[in-house]
């Protein structure tokens, strides 16, 4: 393994990134446990899926950890979340059990959807997780919806919109955007710009550098974070959500991620190169993370090792769980398509 | 008869039209999400850009009601694109460019305007992409004048159909099946093209007409061959469009079998089953009905992604072996 | 103990019957074995024994009741015994008891139907397919009266078809196939305008035999391809022997009798169906075979005040002519009185229809379906024959035989009826 420099020197309380006075130890040590537990399962589902034990596809956010449990670090329960195809990450961070996300990847009577979603439509509403959605940009005007809502039940929430940088191309962006600007609306979009659509560049399909740029149209803050770094992300987010609280409206926060996976298990990657994926892969978040933390004194090796260990075991129970649930039976195919 | 054949998939029969198309015309040029580099998402367009430049093979942003917009922005204007969305659903977001300004601006300006414009797309399930990736919304859209809707079911009908489509001065959609695109079967070279407004008897025959198309075209001809061996004869009557539809076929079939099943992977209410049906009975042909006519379509329910839900949501060859069987034997 | 009087079942398919008299009164004595009453069934009045010796009570029907089969319609009290109908009725045997089945002549067709659901009672919908009443158009059938095979009772195409051929007495309507059945074409209903329209008319009721025959007729007619053969018969020395027989006849002490031809042209008839058994047959079930008879029953049409009747010779193989004779002169008499039982009316292989009596040159006799002949002979005459170097005075008779062209060819048939004609020129053929 790579040796990962942090770029901190040692004078490191006057660069101790500033979240970490927001988070208690126990907080850090969960952040880096949901990350670690995010790409454990993305392997383990990769795994799976290459065996031929899943069906369908499925979207890997192996690379982007940090950007999902950074922006809903400082998210509570009550607060809701929309999510995209490429979710799983999103939906952990927001506190899923991996047992029925896995569950519904095979198909399961258990998972999250019964069976009915499969990868692309996982959600917890329990847990504030209004779902992860199949069609780009099909999430941006829920998430706007949602808001309105917790504006006129005068709750405390805030939705958190997790959109892609192929998204934010869709006419959805734009009319959501606007609605929740003029509405000023408590929603906090976030867009995850892994650079590429599915093979198309953000520099050969959006017409700003950083998608950030694009909230001064919408009226609204727009703060473009290292996505790979946990605390860069979790601080904007802390801010955004802040000020959505506040009743200040809506942000849009972009965070510079990679996906290290293709889009799809179909994709041959041909539209990047070898060393580009490599040279991302030198900065994973996870490590980037563990070495920060020890760097900073939150974390020792020990702990961060009971951490690993730990989430192996979730990641086992997990999938045994997933693998002697029950099958749906074909007579309950129409259950759920109403309420009543 | 002059020209050759040779085996072709589906989606190769699909990228040989465009080329023939693209050469004998400047105008025609594709659009479509990662149909470039990529190669599109069923591999369909395959290296088309690598022979024809990204100026004629076009990615888009993700931006379907956007990138449809300019298709027909483009026709309207003197050329002649073919749209490809990724799958069928996402035609959703282009609605409001297809429905309310493709298939109505001639209409609405009086005839001083064509629109030949052509959407092309992945439809239909059984490939665990669930819900919002496996839909047949054909029917849906046939219900709309002004634009025609066509589900080619064999390599040789994609080819000639996609020529047909790029050459009509209309708004065309194609829907084609996913579970066709590695098919594969005789295509003839070189230009040709099949009507849009035809049906074929794909399968003659006297106990029972069934009527299909697209991929239902093909399960219905497998029915067929263990309906021969139960001793009932079916016709496979082969729709291919579903607007214009060719009902003088069905009535012609109907009037030898005195049976008729409809069978099609879009939601069974109020989809082809129920047009053909209706058709039907306002026909000749109602005098010679002997049994009543069933529709054999798709669940009333989004398609699931648990292959068991998936598979019983789409009639499949069993299925049709069993409607026909019981309408034929006068159990229904 | 008093014992039932029901009104018996004595037609295999009779369902009711009319008691058309008594011949006692209530509290009248009665022997068993007596003539009690009299039933009218669609085949014939029918004399009902007393089952026991007594008194007749508690009688409950009247002449011109329509009961069905198995009421009780009065009892026999043992004499001196006090009757209680109430008493009675609760002791009477649960079930009354029927009637033994009189040798099946059912029709083939009823048999064939392998139907069981029941037609639409009037004034129900009527369950049919398109094609179904498109068909009952074409036939000129009424759709009501078709019992519907499919689901729900459903009337289907193929059950209208089957309908028409039963109705037309066809014996070959069996289980439904894919194929449409052979069935009777349709047949156009003659509706009289009214003819009084047209000048004074008088209104007179068909006969009981008439009103029960005239529909039989029409589905023979309609349901057998006729073909007639005429042929001729020299007679001369038969004739000249049957007038010896007669004179004999007329001359018997004991009982008096007459000698006519139809006798000898029994024997004769009975002589050709032995060699062309095919004419003494009918069709099965299913129209795929002939069931020769070997048993030798000759039918003869007798003209009565009502109208035509078929009596039955048995065993006409096994009697002389002069027993025959006496049979029919005996028949004869019965059917003019009225008193022919179902018995003397059953079980007729081949018909013989003779206008002898009254004259003609020919005619085209009707076929009594399900037998599968009938002869038609009129009077012989007088006439000119080339033997060959002159012509002789020769007493020809016309002999014109009706045949199902479905059991025997053209050719058959010429030479059953040649060889009849031959047999009844040279008797001694029959000795053959």
């Amino acid at each position: 393994m790579d040796e990962i420099v942090i770029p901190v020197s040692t004078a490191v309380a006057a660069n101790r990134p500033p979240v970490y006075d927001r988070l208690s130890v126990a907080e850090v040590h969960e952040a880096l446990r949901k990350m670690m537990l995010i790409r454990r399962f993305e392997e383990s589902a990769e795994d799976a899926y290459v065996r031929g034990l899943s069906y369908g596809t499925m979207h890997l956010s192996i690379g982007e950890e940090a950007s999902a449990v950074g922006v809903c670090t400082p998210l509570t329960d009550a607060d809701l979340i929309t999510s995209t195809h490429r979710g799983h990450g999103h939906c952990i961070a927001k506190g899923a059990d991996v047992a029925k996300m896995f569950a519904e990847f095979l198909g399961k009577e258990t998972g999250y959807c019964h069976g009915r979603g499969g990868s692309m439509h996982i959600a917890d509403p329990g847990k504030g997780n209004l779902g992860a959605n199949g069609v780009v940009g099909g999430g941006l005007p829920i998430a706007v919806g949602a808001a309105l809502a917790v504006k006129k039940r005068k709750l405390n929430s805030v939705v958190v919109c997790f959109f892609g940088d192929g998204a934010n191309n869709e006419g959805a962006f734009h009319e959501s955007l606007n609605i929740a600007s003029v509405w000023k609306l408590p929603v906090v979009f976030a867009c995850e710009n892994n650079l590429y659509g599915m093979s198309t560049s953000v520099e050969r399909s959006t017409s700003v550098k950083n998608i950030a740029d694009r909230a001064a149209a919408y009226s609204m803050p727009g703060v473009t974070v290292d996505g790979n770094h946990f605390a860069e992300v979790a601080e904007a987010s802390f801010q955004a959500v802040e000020r959505a609280r506040a009743g200040h409206g809506p942000s849009l926060i972009e965070t510079k991620t990679y996906r290290t996976r293709g889009h799809s298990r179909s994709d041959r990657n041909r539209y990047r190169t070898k060393e580009e994926i490599e040279s991302w892969r030198k900065r994973d978040p996870i490590l980037y993370l563990e070495a920060e933390l020890q760097a900073l004194g939150l974390a020792t090796r020990a702990e961060i090792e009971a951490i690993r260990a730990d989430v192996e075991k979730t990641i086992a129970a997990g999938i045994a769980f997933a693998e002697a649930s029950p099958t749906p039976q074909a007579k309950d195919l129409l259950r759920d398509v109403y309420t009543v | 008869m002059g020209a050759a054949t040779r085996e072709l998939s589906f989606a190769q029969a699909i990228q040989e039209a465009m080329a023939i198309a693209m050469d004998a015309d400047e105008r025609v040029f594709l659009m479509g999400e990662d149909i470039g580099v990529y190669g599109g998402a069923f591999q369909v367009t395959g290296d088309l850009v690598h022979r024809y430049g990204d100026q004629r093979v076009m990615d888009t942003p993700i931006s379907e009601l956007g990138g449809a917009g300019v298709a027909v922005g483009a026709a309207l204007n003197g050329m002649r694109p073919v749209y490809e969305f990724q799958f069928s659903d996402f035609s959703m977001l282009a609605s409001e460019q297809i429905v309310n300004q493709a298939a109505k601006l001639r209409f609405m300006l009086g005839g001083a305007v064509s629109v030949p414009v052509v959407f092309r797309m992945p439809s239909g399930s059984g490939t665990g992409a669930a819900a919002q990736h496996s839909q047949s919304l054909q029917a849906w859209f046939a219900h709309i004048p002004g634009l025609k809707v066509v589900e080619p079911s064999t390599p040789r009908e994609a080819k000639g159909m996609l020529l047909a489509a790029i050459a009509d001065p209309d708004p065309v959609m194609i829907f084609e099946h996913k579970l066709l695109y590695k098919t594969k079967g005789p295509v003839p070279e070189g230009h040709y093209t099949i009507a849009l407004d035809k049906a074929e008897v794909a399968r003659p025959g006297v106990d029972v007409t069934i009527a299909a198309a697209g991929l239902m075209t093909v399960r219905t001809l497998e029915a067929a061959k263990a309906l021969a061996e139960r001793g009932v004869d079916a016709e496979v009557i082969n729709l291919r469009s579903l607007r214009p539809l060719d009902i003088g076929a069905v009535v012609e079939s109907v009037k030898k079998t005195s049976r008729l099943l409809c069978v099609y992977e879009g939601v069974k209410t109020l989809g082809m089953g129920a047009e053909v049906s209706a058709a039907i009975a306002e026909s000749e042909a109602f005098d010679y009905l002997d049994a009543p006519i069933v529709r054999l379509g798709g669940a009333e329910a989004p398609i699931p992604y648990s292959p068991i839900l998936e598979k019983a949501a789409s009639p499949q060859v069993a299925d049709i072996v069993e409607a026909a069987s019981k309408l034929a034997s006068g159990e229904i | 103990m008093a014992v039932e009087v029901i009104l018996p079942r004595v037609d295999m398919d009779m369902a009711a019957g009319k008691l058309s008299r008594w011949f006692k009164e209530e509290g009248a004595e009665v022997s068993q074995g007596e003539a009690l009453f009299e039933i009218e069934t669609d085949k014939a009045a029918m004399e009902v024994e007393a089952p026991a010796s007594g008194v007749l009570r508690g009688v409950s029907a009247k002449p011109g009741d329509e009961l069905p089969v198995g009421t009780v319609i009065g009892w026999i009290a043992a004499a001196g015994e006090a009757f209680d109908p109430a008493a009675a009725r609760k002791s009477s045997p649960a079930a009354a008891a029927s009637a033994p089945a009189p040798q099946a002549e059912a029709s083939a067709s009823a048999a064939a139907l392998a139907r069981t659901a029941e037609p639409a009672a009037p004034g129900e919908d009527v369950r049919a397919t398109p094609a179904a009443r498109r068909k009952a158009r074409e036939l000129g059938i009424d759709i009501a009266t078709v019992r519907g095979a499919g689901p729900h009772g459903r009337i289907q195409s193929e059950d209208v078809v089957a309908a028409a051929a039963a109705a037309a007495g066809d014996a070959r309507a069996a289980a439904p196939t894919k194929a449409p059945v052979a069935a009777a074409p349709a047949i156009p209903e003659i509706v009289a305008p009214d003819v009084a329209k047209f000048g004074p008319v008088e209104t007179q009721p068909l006969s009981r035999i008439q009103r029960i025959s005239g529909p039989r007729l029409h589905a023979s007619w309609v349901g057998v391809p006729h073909v007639t053969h005429c042929d001729e018969a020299d007679v001369t020395d038969l004739d000249a022997f049957r007038r010896t027989l007669d004179v004999a006849a007329k001359a018997d002490k004991t009982a008096p009798y007459r000698v006519s031809l139809l006798p000898l042209l029994m024997k004769a008839t009975v002589a050709a169906l032995k060699a062309h058994p095919s004419f003494n047959a009918v069709l099965a079930p299913g129209g795929d075979a002939l069931v020769l008879r070997r048993y030798w029953n000759i039918g003869v049409a007798v003209d009565t005040a009502e109208g035509l009747v078929v009596t039955v010779v048995k065993d006409v193989d096994k009697k002389g002519v002069l027993e025959i004779a006496r049979e029919l002169g005996a028949l004869s008499a019965k059917a003019r009185a009225g008193k022919l039982t179902p018995s003397d009316m059953q079980g007729a292989g081949f018909t013989i229809s003779s206008l002898g009596g009254i004259g003609g040159t020919s005619f085209t006799p009707i076929v009594n379906a399900p037998e599968v002949a009938i002869l038609g002979v009129v009077r012989a005459k007088m006439t000119p024959v080339w033997d060959g170097e002159a012509f002789r005075p020769r007493l020809m008779l016309p002999l014109c035989l009706s045949y199902d062209h479905r059991a025997n060819d053209g050719a058959t048939a010429a030479r059953f009826v040649r060889l009849l004609a031959e047999t009844l020129g040279d008797m001694r053929r029959a000795l053959l």
